[in-house]
């Protein structure tokens, strides 16, 4: 395991992540985030790795509110962070997709309470193709079509560039497809919300890590995959979504996510054990505050992320006793 | 004899040496260092042994979880007090509280563990006269349908109408100090309406259903509504609190499939946007009247099925119609009747239960290019009539309730019966079975009682069969090995078939040696046995420097450098490998000719002629594989792969050249042979190289005409090599890791059979070579059958690394769970995916523990393989010692 976070680490150092989400800006009514005095000691965070960047930043930036407070970030995949809670080895499990019902029974059984789940701030997953590629938009049908084996959306199996209108050298061309490895936050949730909970095809290369995804798009005329936005460069252009074929297309951006039109949008969570009835102690109040501040929410946003507004945060506050 | 004098002699030696010390004592620092170093050895040793046995007990210990034995425990029973007949029940996710809905549409809540009667719940209208049919009868439920969360229901009357009923359940937690006036009886305690649980950390749970809202009755048909379905409630998105109901119903004729979003506006009220499709058969059609339905996972489409099992697909048309589009007969064509129907977890499979007392699954399934509703699973049941079945809304679970007073769990994918207990003595016998929302609990009601069990199923997804036989999973149109372990929402369904990642990594395996051990043997061979000892010295090291090249590098530039530049010259790169070889013996054709006083003169320079055909071969190669790929593939070879264009003729025609070629050399130098060597005895030198090579060039155009008389043959009787033996081209394949990976294990190989070769005693050459045998002939006759058992050592060692590789094949080889033997694309090995699952599988689940068995098999290959070779190692060694 450890060999694959090198490569995985190989990859990101090979081909640096961009930062996008360009024009983004975050809610004015956030507001902006003042120390207090009281927190100190050590914050640990164990889970997803696709939120690790996110979450070193700001654990950075909040130890320059405190200098007495330590941290440790450890990013090795979203299942990791349930365990950690639960033997007490973390106050934060940040994780990239919903808890598993089996997870939370097991911190149930321990605490006699749920664990709560923050969302912290949105990330939306693009259908991907080479930037010369001439094809704009797809549908979730064409998608599931292209990536599904048992197609459940209900199209034709798509093998070629020219079954989705495409001329030229695109015509006959085989469509090479490219996607996260199995397990991962991203993988489930594309298999969810563009497969209708159908397989994969068997022929989908799955890489390990969303740079090695777009890095194969990027080298290869006739690929297509899907990842998060956040890891979009000049090779790769994303494509606009139709929830319905025939149906209007729209980009991947923090509007259409917001009304709810981009259908591939989902929450980052911070996993937290909050006991109910009880008071959080100041360092994780703080820290929490301070994700919901317009500083924590800026630095989402520079990682390639779109932020929550102020009704989700106080709705997020208000879940751990934060008024 | 040889052997036997040398041993004497170092016998001799030794009793000298001895001898030479006998009388002198160690000195102490001797004795104990010897001591320290026994015990440290000892320890080492057995901590070796200790620590391997331990990776295996951790492996078992993680592993047989899986298959414990399923649980089941009576957790309660009670009478309903009066009122009317209980229709539907649930039992909250703590086994805390149970509510019914009666005939009369009243809500009941009731206590699990004293049965008494928490709250009572009546719909606002039903005292209104305008909901009052004309006669002055009440209306009644006839059907009812519970959400999978079980917090809410649809209600189905006899007038036609269908009522939703939502449930909103409070759960608050209080410090044990906060109540201190309350009495627990083993934990639990009432108050008012709601259930107070004493938690092992000290708080108390209180929990009560906070309100019932039953909504505005919606009338779709004149007649009594016959069965319900209700998807559970969705959020429209994760950003307002929008709800979208999606409903179906049959009055026996007609369907209705109805939407119905709840948009939250900004004021907090909630407006209803409606939508509704119907459809209804022909009065020729009716057979016999619908008698359930199943709305499917997206909630656009509907399925009827009527008693005699005939099962309708209705789609939406544009214009609020359903049109059937498919029919099905399930329960096989039998006479049988369908007693009861349920979806299963994700709703694209629907179980029937039947009176001959089978169960079968029936599931829309992707066939070609269209969609067939499939009856994928049929199983006898534990005995008797199927009374009723009742879905798990954690796992393709059913439970199911028979006639014989058995009750069952069953995991639909694999057919297989999980746990089953039997009826108590006094229980009445017709019985509705019912799930919990999170499956903890069963039960079972009847027309006043309700009975309760807690059962504990945590890995019905674990069987040998689940893992290694076929499975027909729900979408698939046969039984398949399939890998997906994982799933974004618990509705999809688990796969997990180990074969195509006990199939990947035998292909990898396989690959990789075909590619990697005959060049590295063949190195060997030649630096061994041909290459002079000064530049053998140069070269050894070189290779061995190969083996520190991290496999993380080689991954890295195999998936990008190499993928790319394959792909863009993949003609050239399968042609430069015969092109070489053909130049290889072009240049010894060309060297024969050369006379024998300027051959001898120019020895050295053979070598270094042979390292510059290699370029010129390659050269040569890229600049034909244009003009080949045009005549024989159309212009491009990955397209004519994925049988885009042009006919099979040309594969096997390329395909054949191998055998082909192998055919015309066995020929040469079989049966021709001796005419040859006939021939060449009245020959002088000079004009027998001309010979010969005429000779070599008529042999390649005989492999050529061959090959293409042959491919004319096969493809003339229909036969395509593609999608058998090739298939369509991927970017990550196994010609692509083959080469990486058989890089990686070249200098392993490579070494350990030089050093094979060179431990060859010398006097056995000598001998050979005073005989009058070539080089060549004593390599291949004497020096190899004698190393032999360090040739296959070697070998074994790289297929040891091969097995085991992980880093190379997680980031080239595309990790596609296939199973197919085409090298034109990748596989998912067995190390790749513990590699990138395990820090993803949620601890305790049967993934998790799954993975754990990849590797106990993981690790079994690697033992069974090692303990064959090295018996094999021993047969080979005897062998070599007799010589």
């Amino acid at each position: 395991m450890r060999l694959s976070f090198i490569a995985i680490g190989l990859i990101l150092f090979f081909s640096a992540r961009s930062i996008p989400a360009v024009g983004q800006t975050v809610d004015g009514k956030l507001p902006a985030y003042k120390s207090v005095p009281g927190p100190s000691g050590q914050l640990k965070s164990v889970g997803s790795d696709t939120m690790n960047t996110l979450m070193l930043q700001w654990t950075e930036k909040f130890k320059t509110y405190y200098r007495g407070v330590r941290t440790e970030v450890e990013g090795q995949g979203s299942s990791k962070a349930m365990p950690a809670l639960i033997e007490g080895a973390a106050s934060f499990g940040p994780m990239s997709r919903d808890a598993k019902s089996n997870e939370i029974a097991d911190f149930e059984k321990k605490f006699g309470y749920k664990p709560t789940l923050l969302p912290t701030s949105i990330d939306l997953l693009a259908i991907y193709v080479h930037r010369d590629c001439p094809l704009d938009s797809i549908s979730m049908e064409q998608a599931d079509a292209i990536f599904s084996s048992t197609r459940k959306l209900g199209g034709e199996a798509i093998v070629t560039w020219g079954q989705l209108g495409l001329k030229g050298e695109y015509e006959k061309q085989p469509i090479a497809i490219f996607g996260r490895n199995a397990a991962s936050g991203t993988y489930g949730f594309f298999k969810e919300k563009v497969l209708g909970n159908g397989d994969f095809l068997e022929t989908v290369n799955e890489q390990p890590g969303s740079t090695a995804v777009i890095s194969s798009i990027g080298e290869n005329k006739f690929a297509i995959g899907y990842s998060g936005i956040g890891y979009k460069t000049a090779a790769v252009k994303p494509l606009k979504i139709a929830a319905k074929q025939g149906g209007e297309a729209v980009e991947p951006s923090g509007d259409n996510a917001y009304n709810g039109t981009y259908p591939l949008a989902r929450y980052l969570y911070l996993a937290t054990n909050y006991k109910p009835t009880s008071k959080l102690e100041p360092l994780r109040r703080e820290f929490i505050r301070f994700i919901y501040s317009k500083e924590g929410q800026e630095l989402a946003v520079k990682d390639g992320y779109f932020p929550v507004d102020a009704t989700i945060a106080a709705k997020a506050l208000k879940m751990v006793g934060i008024q | 004899m040889v052997y036997a004098k040398v041993a004497t002699y170092v016998i001799q030696k030794e009793t000298e040496i001895i001898r030479f010390h006998r009388n002198r004592n160690s000195s102490r620092w001797v004795r104990v260092s010897d001591r320290i170093a026994k015990q440290i050895i000892t320890v080492g040793g057995i901590g070796t042994i200790f620590v391997v046995m331990l990776v295996v007990f951790v492996l078992i210990g993680n592993v047989l979880p899986m298959f414990q034995a399923n649980k089941m425990e009576p957790l309660a029973s009670f009478t309903v007090s009066d009122g009317s007949e209980i229709l539907g029940a649930g039992v909250d996710e703590y086994g805390d509280t149970c509510w019914t809905i009666h005939r009369d549409s009243t809500l009941r809540m009731y206590s699990v563990r004293t049965g008494k009667l928490l709250s009572e719940h009546n719909p606002p209208s039903i005292s209104s006269a305008a909901e009052k049919p004309l006669s002055g009868k009440a209306i009644e439920v006839t059907c009812v349908a519970i959400a999978d969360d079980d917090s809410s229901l649809l209600l189905g009357y006899d007038d036609g109408s269908v009522r939703p009923v939502l449930l909103k359940r409070d759960v608050t937690f209080f410090k044990a100090t906060d109540l201190p006036e309350i009495e627990f009886i083993d934990g639990v305690a009432i108050q008012d309406n709601s259930i107070l649980r004493q938690l092992p950390t000290g708080l108390i749970r209180k929990q009560s259903l906070e309100s019932v809202t039953y909504h505005p009755s919606i009338s779709l048909f004149e007649s009594p509504i016959l069965a319900v379905d209700w998807k559970t409630p969705q959020a429209v998105s994760n950003f307002d609190e929008s709800m979208t109901w999606i409903f179906g119903a049959t009055d026996g004729k007609s369907v209705a499939l109805s939407r119905i979003q709840n948009k939250a506006s900004l004021s907090g009220q909630f407006n209803q946007i409606t939508e509704l499709w119907k459809g209804t058969l022909h009065e020729n059609e009716v057979q016999s009247p619908f008698q359930s339905l199943m709305i499917d996972s997206r909630g656009e489409h509907i399925s009827t099925l009527n008693a005699a099992g005939q099962m309708r697909y209705w789609a939406m048309r544009g214009d609020r119609e359903l049109e059937a589009r498919q029919t099905h007969l399930s329960l096989a064509g039998s006479e049988s009747k369908s007693t009861c129907v349920t979806p299963l977890l994700g709703r694209t499979t629907l179980i029937i239960g039947s009176e001959s007392g089978h169960l079968e699954a029936v599931s829309m399934s992707a066939v070609g290019d269209n969609q067939e509703l499939m009856s994928i699973h049929r199983f006898p049941g534990a005995g008797g009539k199927v009374l009723s079945i009742a879905s798990s809304s954690e796992a393709r679970v059913v439970a199911a309730n028979f006639e014989s007073g058995v009750r069952a769990l069953y995991y639909v994918p694999t057919n297989q019966e999980l746990i089953r207990w039997d009826a108590e003595r006094n229980e009445p016998p017709k019985r509705d079975i019912f799930f919990s929302s999170n499956a903890k609990v069963v039960g079972l009601f009847g027309q006043n009682t309700v009975n309760l069990w807690t059962v504990d199923v945590p890995f019905p997804e674990a069987s040998w069969s689940a893992f290694f036989g076929r499975i027909w999973y729900e979408g698939y149109s046969s039984p398949q090995h399939v890998w997906q372990s994982s799933t974004g929402s618990i509705e999809g369904e688990y796969k997990f078939g180990f074969m195509p990642l006990i199939f990947g990594t035998l292909k990898a395996t396989f690959y990789s040696m075909l590619i990697g051990a005959p060049i590295a043997l063949m190195a060997a061979i030649f630096g061994s046995e041909f290459m002079s000892s000064r530049w053998r010295m140069r070269i050894k090291p070189a290779i061995e420097l190969m083996a520190s090249v991290p496999s993380v590098v080689l991954g890295f530039i195999g998936a990008l450098v190499l993928a790319p530049l394959l792909r863009d010259n993949l003609m050239a790169a399968l042609i430069s490998v015969p092109m070489v070889l053909f130049f290889f013996l072009l240049g010894a054709h060309f060297w024969l000719m050369v006379p024998t006083t300027i051959a001898i003169q120019n020895r050295h320079r053979r070598l270094p002629i042979l390292i510059l055909l290699i370029p010129v071969g390659l050269v040569t190669a890229f600049f034909v594989a244009g003009p080949i790929e045009q005549m024989l593939f159309g212009g491009s070879l990955t397209q004519w792969l994925s049988g885009q264009n042009g006919s099979g003729w040309s594969g096997w025609f390329c395909l054949g050249l191998l055998p082909m070629s192998m055919l015309v050399a066995w020929l040469a130098a079989g049966p021709v042979s001796p005419w040859l060597q006939h021939k060449a005895s009245r020959m002088t030198s000079a004009r027998f190289s001309v010979f010969n090579l005429g000779y070599f060039l008529v042999a390649t155009l005989m492999v050529f005409v061959l090959s293409a008389i042959v491919a004319f043959a096969l493809s003339s009787i229909g036969w395509d090599p593609r999608g058998s033996l090739v298939g369509p081209y991927q970017e990550r394949n196994a010609i692509l890791v083959g080469c990486i990976l058989g890089f990686a294990i070249i200098p392993i190989i490579y070494t350990i059979s030089e050093d094979a070769l060179q431990s060859v005693p010398q006097h056995l050459r000598s001998a050979s070579l005073g005989c009058g045998a070539t080089t060549w002939q004593t390599t291949i006759r004497v020096v190899v059958p004698t190393a032999m058992s360090g040739l296959f050592s070697a070998i074994m060692i790289g297929f040891g690394r091969a097995v085991g590789e992980t880093m190379v094949v997680l980031m080239a080889a595309g990790n596609t769970p296939l199973m197919d033997i085409n090298p034109m694309n990748g596989y998912r090995t067995m190390s790749a995916t513990l590699a990138t699952e395990l820090p993803e599988a949620a601890r305790g689940s049967t993934h998790y523990h799954g993975l754990f068995l990849a590797a106990l098999l993981l690790f079994c290959f690697t033992l069974v393989a090692n303990t064959l070779a090295e018996l094999v190692r021993m047969r080979f060694r005897k062998r070599a010692f007799q010589l």
